[in-house]
């Protein structure tokens, strides 16, 4: 398991330098001055320019500029926008509300998408195993920005059952948009679920688990599940990347004043800075996510420690 | 966007080659496609967007963007026996510019995978083939590409490479210019998924008594890719780029919702679903919501559906 | 070899005095039959199969695969998916009560406690996400309703006598931890738990070396001779049972073409079949000639051959055994059966 840890650290480390540096190049190396066009409508102000050149060490060579901007990164320093605040202070006051609205997506996600994986798996072939095999079809069909509009119209406004908005980011406010946050990946959980779990019941052990004289239950719910799980918990971990960009839509939509909607203004009001320190800690903490899961793979499927 | 569940299944576990087998596989994969209602319905979808991508004119005979198209006293009208699906706030007929919006959602969508194929194609034939330290390298910035989501990697391309506001391009030219930004952009992030299954799929193959044999009578490693691995390849990759189509048709529609994708004027479902979802509006004209977002969620349907079909019917293993 | 700490728990044999009636056999199966309802067609896995087995007994099934005698096992067993199996015949019986028109949940407490299975491969048998010490101690706590210490402490000791190195130690480890010989000793440990008074072994040694698989085969016959119980070896190799099994009983294609001690069958095998399969036993004797192996496969189940389902592989076959129903087992020769219309002319042979 030790030597598991390293091994993903180590692999870890060019892909961490690789994004960032891709980052980097794209928004300060690359021909055109960094400036254009991330100040708004209007020019850069001279006293932004200044601050700008000196925050990012402009003068010095590429590579250590690059290097300056990576310790800055890891320092938490991801720059200060033309408004003149840190940008990492506004992530931070945001922060919170994002938190809230993911977790009450993965909430869902968990619940909703693993029931009614099992319930298709257990039922494969009969009618409800159908229904949901479609329905979640048409769910991956459906942008998120294409369900968060609908949601807004149907729930909100014509039946009433949810806030239209959630401005002030409390929990009630928060549920709405949290399901559509959670609904892409509610359906591929379920379709992941249903999968891993049909080819599970298929496994010898099962029929092992059945000629102990189990009952089904816990058969399904012991011995096959707890397979299943493996890949099911792999793919929620990993949903995080997407889950982030698709609160930038959310919070657009429903007017959550969290760190999407920040990313989503800063992008409308051409504010780069932001928008690049943004995007590079949610990638930073992504890739740190991905190691998470990783990790937990390893405890969670006993067979990986040795290889 | 990419199912991560298909990506590693996909590889067939016994790739015997031989052309009696492939014929049969295409055969027994046919029977199974002709009884799928899902196919049927997903190959007719995606014929009637591709046509309607091709001449919009067939199904709306004005240009919404032509000047005049458009009339302000029509201004967020429902739907009546002229305009079916209402007007926009600009007075356009939503069901002109749903038709005439399939166009970018199409041409994005079939660009990107046809980059992306290009692209974790070669590479990845590359990776397998050629072994040690150029599939470390290769894999490493698989790795690192792979590691940026999607949509985020889009934002940011998207952001470095301004559209130049007045630069005296024509307005196709501009077009044009943003179709290939944001299909790079997806590209560019797109490509690892399908390096990774070609990369896995070469390996797999490789050693093959027939392959080694192939080697050992003197066949060109060109000749033994073209003869052996493509073939075998063939069916996941087809597989994965169907359903990544109708993930990168999706990507785009957000970018272009989030102002930062295709512009005015330029028609796309992702820039009417954008105006159509400012709070005000989706109480008094539903409708501009509605019609566009059916549209492209029907495209993204039919193509993730059709990649699913032949999944089924490629995959004996998931009978 | 202390034995006393396994054999007598609550539960146990004690359990099995409810079961037991003298004057019925221990286990007997009549006239089963099975299918398998598939897309292309139905397949009869088993037609019309009948035996029984008595305390201490070993009989062993033989055939290819697709022959039927995994199928019987998982009849006897009630662990046949359904759909696609059927068992649409006959009866099973344990001590005279019939196991096929049990309700479940009975059923369920005579699976695993009374009659217990081992697989094959040991791997793909045993949970790998579950640590093999919980997978035997789990027997206990759900049939007998043990608490996890105890079951823990019981399972160390079933680990023990089945002879595995170091059981206090590894009874956490993983299945993958353990080698295949002694995974299947695992299997073995968690089959014998509660003392069953039957113990199937589908195919127990297929996939384990030759000196692995001796040593297995030693440790199953022990356990009997210690516990008594009813032995079914199912196997395609006749060396393997050769030392072990009391009687056999050949399959093919769904039933038993032929029955008896198994010296008798060695000897003079009376169907043409056991005869074919025989010959295709490598010997020591016989070095540097030709291998016979029996030419054909064997038939698809959805179309079993009419008369003798053997008659397109058989050197013996006459226009007789191509028309009607299949022949019946005829007593050829004392206790011994076949149901080969020239099973005369196959001893014959043999005898030559």
């Amino acid at each position: 398991m030790g030597k598991y840890i390293v091994r993903r650290l180590l692999q870890m480390i060019p892909v961490l330098l690789g994004t960032t540096f891709i980052i980097y190049m794209m928004v300060f190396v690359l021909p055109g001055s960094p400036l254009d066009g991330k100040c708004g409508e209007r020019p850069c102000p001279d006293a932004f320019v200044k601050k700008f050149e000196e925050e990012f060490n402009l003068d010095k060579p590429v590579l250590l500029r690059y290097l300056l901007y990576l310790g800055n990164l890891f320092r938490g320093n991801l720059g200060t926008n033309f408004y003149g605040n840190s940008v990492l202070d506004e992530l931070r006051q945001r922060f919170p509300t994002t938190l809230e609205l993911a977790l009450i997506a993965v909430f869902f996600i968990i619940v909703v998408g693993i029931g009614l994986g099992v319930i298709a798996g257990i039922r494969k072939g009969r009618f409800a195993d159908h229904l949901i095999t479609v329905t979640t079809l048409i769910l991956i069909s459906m942008p998120v920005f294409v369900i968060g509009g609908l949601a807004q119209m149907v729930f909100g406004l014509k039946l009433g059952w949810f806030p239209v908005t959630a401005t002030d980011g409390t929990f009630n406010q928060l549920l709405l948009p949290g399901m559509v946050l959670a609904s892409l990946y509610i359906a591929y959980v379920a379709r992941l679920t249903r999968t891993s779990l049909i080819e599970n019941l298929r496994a010898d052990y099962v029929r092992t688990a059945k000629a102990k004289g189990l009952t089904r239950g816990r058969q399904v719910g012991l011995h096959a599940l707890r397979n299943s799980m493996i890949p099911v918990v792999t793919y929620i971990g990993l949903s995080f990347g997407g889950l982030m960009g698709g609160a930038i839509v959310t919070e657009r939509i429903f007017n959550i004043n969290g760190i999407g909607f920040f990313l989503y203004r800063s992008i409308t009001q051409r504010d780069g800075v932001s928008v690049v320190g943004t995007i590079a800690l949610i990638v930073i903490v992504y890739l740190f996510v991905n190691l998470l899961v990783d990790l937990l793979y390893g405890v969670l499927d006993p067979r990986i420690s040795l290889d | 966007m990419t199912d991560i569940a298909t990506e590693e299944s996909l590889v067939p576990t016994d790739p015997a080659g031989g052309d009696d087998r492939e014929a049969s596989l295409w055969g027994d994969a046919w029977d199974v496609l002709r009884r799928n209602p899902l196919f049927w319905i997903s190959a007719v979808l995606m014929v009637l967007f591709v046509v309607m991508a091709a001449v919009p004119q067939l199904f709306a005979p004005n240009d919404p963007s032509a000047p005049g198209a458009c009339d302000l006293n029509n201004a967020r009208l429902g739907p009546s026996a002229q305009a079916w699906f209402g007007y926009d706030l600009q007075g356009c007929d939503v069901y002109a510019l749903t038709i005439w919006g399939a166009r970018s959602s199409i041409l994005v969508g079939l660009f990107t995978t046809l980059v992306t194929v290009i692209i974790g194609v070669s590479l990845g034939v590359i990776a397998g083939y050629a072994g040690k330290w150029v599939d470390t390298l290769l894999s490493r910035v698989a790795d690192v590409f792979f590691a940026i989501p999607l949509l985020l990697g889009g934002i940011i391309f998207m952001y470095t490479f301004p559209t130049p506001t007045n630069s005296g391009l024509s307005e196709t030219a501009l077009y044009f210019l943003i179709v290939f930004k944001v299909t790079l952009a997806m590209a560019i992030l797109g490509w690892p998924g399908l390096f990774r299954l070609m990369r896995s799929s070469v390996m797999q193959v490789k050693p093959q008594e027939y392959i080694q044999a192939s080697r050992a009578l003197g066949g060109s490693p060109l000749r033994i890719i073209r003869r052996h691995i493509i073939p075998n390849a063939f069916a996941p990759v087809l597989v994965v780029a169907t359903i990544d189509l109708g993930g990168y048709i999706a990507t785009e529609a957000t970018l272009s919702f989030l102002g930062i994708g295709l512009q005015d004027p330029a028609i796309s479902w992702g820039i009417a679903i954008s105006s159509a979802s400012q709070l005000g509006y989706i109480v008094a004209a539903p409708h501009m919501l509605l019609f566009p977002s059916v549209f492209l969620s029907l495209t993204v349907l039919a193509f993730i559906m059709m990649g699913e079909s032949l999944r089924d019917a490629l995959d004996p293993k998931l009978r | 070899m202390t034995s006393s700490p396994i054999r007598f728990v609550p539960g146990g044999r004690k359990a099995l005095r409810d079961w037991r009636d003298d004057t019925k056999p221990l286990l007997k199966v009549d006239d089963l039959h099975v299918e398998f309802r598939t897309r292309e067609g139905v397949a009869k896995a088993i037609n019309g199969v009948s035996f029984d087995l008595a305390e201490g007994e070993t009989l062993a099934i033989l055939g290819e695969s697709g022959s039927g005698k995994s199928v019987t096992a998982q009849a006897i067993m009630g662990i046949i998916d359904t759909p696609p199996g059927y068992v649409t015949g006959g009866r099973v019986e344990y001590y005279g009560t019939d196991l096929l028109a049990m309700p479940e949940k009975e059923r369920q407490s005579v699976r695993g406690a009374q009659i217990a299975m081992i697989f094959q491969d040991s791997l793909s048998a045993l949970n790998p996400v579950l640590p093999v010490g919980w997978q035997i101690a789990e027997m206990m706590r759900i049939h007998w309703g043990m608490n996890k210490s105890d079951a823990m402490t019981r399972a160390v000791s079933l680990m023990e006598r089945v002879r595995i190195p170091g059981a206090a130690q590894r009874v956490n480890a993983f299945p993958h931890q353990f080698s295949g010989g002694m995974r299947q000793r695992i299997m073995i440990a968690m089959a014998i738990a509660l003392d069953p008074a039957v113990l199937i072994a589908d195919e127990p040694t297929t996939a384990l070396d030759v000196t692995v698989q001796a040593q297995i085969m030693r440790l199953l016959e022990e356990l009997q001779d210690e516990r008594q119980m009813g032995l079914i070896l199912i196997t395609h190799d006749l060396g393997v049972v050769a030392d072990v099994a009391d009687r056999i009983a050949v399959m093919y294609a769904g039933r038993i073409v032929e029955t008896g001690g198994i010296y008798d069958a060695y000897a003079a095998p009376s169907h043409a079949y056991t005869r074919g399969l025989l010959d295709s036993i490598p010997r020591h004797d016989q070095k540097g000639e030709t291998l016979y192996a029996i030419g054909g496969l064997p038939p698809s189940l959805t179309r079993i051959p009419a008369g003798c389902a053997f008659n397109p592989r058989c050197r013996y076959a006459t226009d007789d055994c191509r028309v009607g129903a299949p022949p019946p087992l005829v007593e050829v020769r004392p206790s011994q059966w076949s149901a080969c219309l020239h099973a005369e002319e196959v001893i014959a042979d043999a005898q030559r």
